[in-house]
């Protein structure tokens, strides 16, 4: 950070770190026995679609990739669309670290064809206490924050700032809590 | 102005709506390493709020947050 940019208040944006998103398959360890979470055997990732044969056969391509490593790994895989206009692709599987796996393929396919740019967040579902919540990953900023919903549109913002006090370093969390922006009805 | 009081706030925005309006994110929102906060009478907002996350992070003994 230049003298300049300090002077105008200008931040310079971090190019996030392709291994980021793989953070969370150690960090889910500690929310599980430190924090009381469960997984749901769950996670989604959510892009934005563009209406050309080039992204249609990458996202075909990566579906067919995901399908049959799903043979070995037992994930299953569905795809769908939101009235937003986004593209989710919702995986469940009873193995933690095989979701971070093929959340990576998705990302890492769309970033190789060029466009990681569409890629919006990837979603990890958990649970506490019975009640639902996740930690979204946000693409472009390439860190974390919790979300706690408590109804079709209220969410318990003390709960997520609780978790993120929780999981300390282990996560790469995102330090503005204006950025902290909800995803209501996640379909998993 | 006073912007750096209402910046730090959980939306209720959904992301998808918001990453469609990044282009509107024209003040720079944070005034951390802004020449501004050299005449300040108060530590800005964000400084409090993040000591405040600091303790929180103390009590549940998970000190190493503060970064």
């Amino acid at each position: 950070m230049g003298l300049f940019d300090s002077i105008l208040g200008r931040t310079k944006i971090k190019q996030p770190a392709r291994d980021r998103l793989f953070a969370m398959s150690t960090a889910y360890i500690t929310l599980e026995t430190s924090m009381g979470l469960k997984h749901r055997n769950a996670a989604g990732i959510v892009f934005q679609p563009l209406a050309n044969a080039d992204f249609a056969s990458i996202v075909k391509d990566t579906d067919e990739l995901l399908r049959s490593a799903a043979q070995d790994t037992g994930t299953t895989v569905e795809s769908s669309d939101d009235e937003y206009g986004y593209s989710w692709i919702v995986l469940r599987d009873s193995d933690f670290e095989d979701l971070v796996v093929s959340l990576n393929v998705v990302s890492s396919n769309l970033e190789g064809g060029g466009y990681g740019d569409r890629l919006l967040c990837a979603v990890f579902s958990f649970e506490s206490n019975g009640k639902p919540l996740y930690f979204i990953y946000n693409f472009k900023r390439g860190s974390y924050y919790p979300f706690v919903p408590t109804g079709e549109k209220s969410q318990d913002v003390e709960e997520a700032l609780r978790l993120k006090a929780g999981i300390g370093g282990e996560l790469p969390m995102e330090q503005e809590l204006d950025r902290w922006f909800p995803l209501w009805e996640i379909p998993l | 102005m006073k912007l750096s009081g209402a910046m730090q706030r959980v939306p209720d925005q959904d992301l998808r709506q918001a990453s469609g309006m990044n282009a509107f994110f024209i003040v720079p929102t944070s005034v951390k390493n802004s020449a501004k906060t050299l005449f300040m009478t108060h530590p800005p907002m964000e400084a409090r709020i993040a000591r405040l996350q600091q303790y929180e992070a103390q009590l549940q003994g998970t000190t190493a947050a503060a970064a």
